[in-house]
């Protein structure tokens, strides 16, 4: 089958700029002592003009390549098209990589702005997002956890994009327990480095013919630990061991014995890895080697960087559903079919059919929430990380961790609903692979299941965040929500919305006492933990986006209808009127079905899914 | 010797709506012109050839000061800028007049690059103007420059033919819009160009007054008629000769 188009990229820097310009405070992060002296906020119209510019120009024309020409596996080496590597070193020799990890890069971007622009990046071209979005975490890692000697050696090539690297956990028999992981790590004679041998598998990146080496960043058990996740070791296991001048040197054992066949993604090499089929791999620890105890820092570590990549695929289920809300849009706006119920006499382009214009706003509504949610996430961790206010550095901590599985799951899930959505727009076009929202559903996918199904986001929120410090976390979380209510509930125009929001506030706690009745019964948490984070999700979503529209709503009134910035204001309060009439209320229903504790799915025989 | 490149700031017009057939302009941010950009590219190009020193040269408004980043981002090492809110929508005399008095300022200039036209009146007047007021060579629609010493090969495409010219530096040209691909800055360099020198003139440091009339005026700018003729035929044969009376079949 020939096709013709696979992708169309498309986005715009609107709403980013109005997030990083009029909502949250980039000043608070630009006068840190990190960034002080650098970026301004007067710099981040023409970065983020010139990051989409990128986007578009030289990564986005690669698409097309990695989804149909995809990736040849020969010989144990991947093969990847040209484009591929054109996109992957303009990413990073424009600074857009793992550059804005290293802490003594003077021209790195705060993590908020950096996440801005990945959106624009992924959604260019899904399938090579996986090959340089590791490089920051896992360079994070051995800037934190390493040796000198490590640091010294893997560093600068890593930041750089030099040498890409990957995080290698799964394994064929240890997937989301991955403290069942059989890799071992053997002792040698010199402190720190180890004998690898094992097999993981899924791992993004694994192998390419991109960089000139590999860094994999692969959790073994050493010898003698503990088992279970508590005895697991992070180990740094160059494809090729450095040389003495830090060069590529000898081969270091690390084979790749296949790629994955996959539905999306296809550019993207999803491996098998097996370290030390020779015997002959090592491995550098990170960090210290367990005690007696048998405890290694291994998941610990590692769970760094996984919190990032939680993000990242949040960020990049919305990233491909914003480039399908806007091919939709604009199909919408040329696509002539049928008469509109307001203009019976002449057809009409589809955007004037009320059912059309609801899949955009639902569309529109659900993207900019899930963006929101994001990048305030993002800019949590950059203050957290950089701020001098040890109040807001304590208050960006907790938020962190309840704002993570938030934003890798609801974003996720809800992606595809959007990116569903923009496909029916389409109509059978819509399915056709000649029209570009059908490979964007395929790719976006995958962010669902890879680091941590959403199932194991679901558990973290109801398990973990919501019982942090026996529920008091959790608890301000919501009180802020409750206070920004309280605060604001007179607000002229929006008195529908508040009055909604107090009552999607009020059935969510009733949803809570609700969860709590029943919580005790083995399994009940599990069967409804998906739904309670799908009802965060909107809470929150509700919560942002009327705090955005606040801002839009004045801004209306001091432009006016004439200005030609009008159209964005104006849809900003549009987003967040449709989310929580429409939206937000269905936290309401799920607070009544969680008052019929059913039990089905706890009793019904498993046979009944084989008649 | 130094290479300069005149940039003018142009209303963005990707964020212009129309209205009633006309532009709203008003609060629009300001860009570079389009093929400016590529002026700036080509100044580049010549600047990483010959180790010549670039500097870009602009009129307008306060503006200027931070439309112009994205030049010094791209690859010029400084800027020189007439800045005055009295200069929004001036005339292309006035332009080529302080552009001109500009460049006086500037030691050592062999070439001094234009776009063909700017991104908004696209005049074409600005560059011809410059060359005469600085009694200099100017060759337009430029598609290729090559530098060598005290002269430059010029390849000019016309509308059936390349021609090729030799001429002495210092001189003048008017580049067009596909002599090269603008390239996109790094976000290090976007960072570089806040700190790169800029030289700020005021009207009186060039001794221009602005003339108090306008000699042209613009008196209405529409954006054209796009309404379908709404033609109704009722067979194939009215189809045809339909089309034939507009010139799209049968010519």
């Amino acid at each position: 089958m020939k096709k013709t188009m696979a992708s169309n990229f498309m986005n715009t820097t609107r709403d980013h700029k109005f997030i990083l310009k009029e909502w949250l405070d980039m000043n608070k992060v630009f006068e840190t002592e990190r960034f002080k002296g650098g970026y301004s906020v007067d710099d981040l119209d023409f970065i983020l003009d010139n990051a989409l510019k990128g986007a578009k120009e030289m990564v986005a024309p690669g698409c097309a390549d990695s989804d149909q020409i995809g990736l040849k596996f020969e010989n144990g080496q991947v093969i990847t098209p040209q484009s591929t590597k054109d996109g992957y070193f303009f990413i990073m020799n424009n600074g857009f990589g793992a550059t804005n990890a290293d802490p003594q890069d003077e021209s790195a971007m705060p993590q908020t702005l950096v996440w801005a622009i990945y959106e624009y990046l992924i959604g260019a071209n899904p399938s090579i997002g996986t090959l340089w979005l590791a490089g920051s975490g896992a360079a994070g890692l051995v800037e934190d956890f390493g040796s000198e000697e490590l640091k010294k050696t893997y560093l600068a090539k890593m930041y750089s994009g030099q040498w890409a690297a990957t995080m290698d956990l799964t394994e064929p028999s240890a997937g989301s327990d991955v403290g069942d992981l059989t890799s071992k790590a053997i002792p040698t004679d010199k402190p720190g480095v180890y004998k690898i041998k094992g097999t993981k598998c899924f791992i993004s990146g694994g192998e390419q013919d991109i960089t000139e080496n590999i860094i994999h960043l692969a959790l073994a058990r050493i010898e003698g630990a503990a088992p279970g996740t508590k005895g697991v070791s992070l180990f740094v296991v160059p494809k090729y061991l450095p040389d003495a001048n830090g060069e590529v040197g000898e081969f270091n054992d690390v084979n790749c014995a296949g790629i994955e066949h996959k539905m999306g993604l296809k550019g993207s090499p999803t491996c098998v890895i097996n370290f030390g089929e020779e015997n002959n791999c090592l491995g550098f620890l990170l960090g210290e080697a367990p005690g007696e105890d048998g405890a290694g820092r291994g998941l610990m570590q590692m769970f760094k960087m996984m919190n990032e990549e939680r993000l990242m695929s949040g960020i990049s289920g919305m990233a491909l559903a914003a480039v399908a809300y806007h091919n939709s849009a604009q199909y919408a706006s040329e696509r002539i079919q049928g008469r509109a119920a307001a203009n019976p006499k002449v057809r009409a382009q589809i955007i004037k059919h009320e059912d059309v214009k609801r899949m955009l706003m639902f569309q529109k509504a659900h993207i900019e929430a899930y963006r929101a949610m994001a990048l305030a996430t993002f800019y949590q961790i950059d203050i957290e990380k950089w701020s001098s206010d040890a109040e807001l550095v304590k208050k960006s901590k907790k938020y962190l961790e309840i704002n993570t599985p938030i934003v890798k799951a609801y974003c996720s899930d809800g992606a595809l609903n959007c990116i569903s959505e923009a496909l029916q727009i389409y109509g059978g076009y819509g399915f056709s692979e000649e029209y570009p929202v059908a490979e964007l559903y395929r790719d976006a996918r995958i962010y669902p299941i890879w680091e941590g199904t959403n199932f194991i986001q679901s558990m973290d929120l109801v398990g973990r965040k919501m019982t942090m410090k026996k529920g008091e976390v959790f608890a301000e979380w919501l009180n802020e929500i409750q206070n920004f209510i309280e605060a604001n509930k007179a607000a002229a125009g929006f008195e529908k919305e508040f009055e909604i929001l107090q009552k999607g506030m009020n059935n969510y706690r009733e949803m809570q006492k609700n969860l709590g009745a029943i919580m005790a019964q083995p399994g009940m948490v599990q069967q409804y933990a998906t739904r309670v984070l799908h009802a965060t999700g909107k809470l929150y979503g509700a919560f942002l986006l009327i705090d955005q529209a606040l801002i839009a709503q004045k801004k209306i009134a001091e432009l006016g209808k004439e200005h030609f910035d009008y159209s964005f204001y104006a849809g900003k309060v549009a987003s967040a009127s449709f989310f929580i009439k429409n939206i937000l209320p269905e936290i309401g229903a799920f607070a009544e079905v969680l008052k019929n504790t059913d039990t089905t799915i706890l009793e019904v025989p498993e046979e009944v899914f084989f008649v | 010797m130094n290479i300069i490149v005149a940039m003018k700031q142009v209303p963005d017009l990707q964020q212009v709506r129309i209205r009633n057939r006309e532009p709203v302009i008003e609060g629009v941010p300001y860009t570079l012109g389009i093929i400016d950009k590529n002026a700036l590219e080509a100044g580049i190009q010549l600047k990483e050839a010959t180790g010549s020193n670039l500097i870009v040269v602009s009129a307008g408004n306060e503006e200027v000061e931070e439309t112009i980043k994205e030049a010094l981002a791209a690859g010029a090492d400084e800027a020189y800028l007439v800045l005055d809110d009295k200069l929004d929508g001036m005339e292309s005399s006035l332009t080529a007049s302080l552009l001109a008095a500009t460049i006086k300022k500037i030691e050592e200039v062999g070439l001094v690059i234009f776009g063909e036209g700017s991104g908004d009146n696209y005049s074409g007047q600005v560059g011809s103007r410059v060359a005469e007021i600085l009694d200099l060579p100017q060759v337009g629609y430029v598609s290729k420059i090559e530098l060598d010493g005290t002269t430059a090969k010029i390849t000019r495409s016309l509308e059936d033919c390349e021609e090729l010219l030799e001429v002495q530096l210092p001189m003048v040209v008017t580049v067009l819009g596909d002599i090269n691909e603008p390239r996109i800055p790094s976000v290090s360099q976007i960072l570089k160009a806040g700190r790169k020198p800029k030289e700020i003139l005021e009207l009186d440091d060039l001794d221009i007054e602005i003339p108090k009339d306008k000699k042209i005026s613009t008196l209405s700018n529409l954006a054209p008629e796009t309404d379908r003729k709404r033609v109704a035929v009722k067979s194939v044969s009215d189809l045809i000769t339909a089309l034939q009376a507009e010139g799209f079949v049968g010519r």
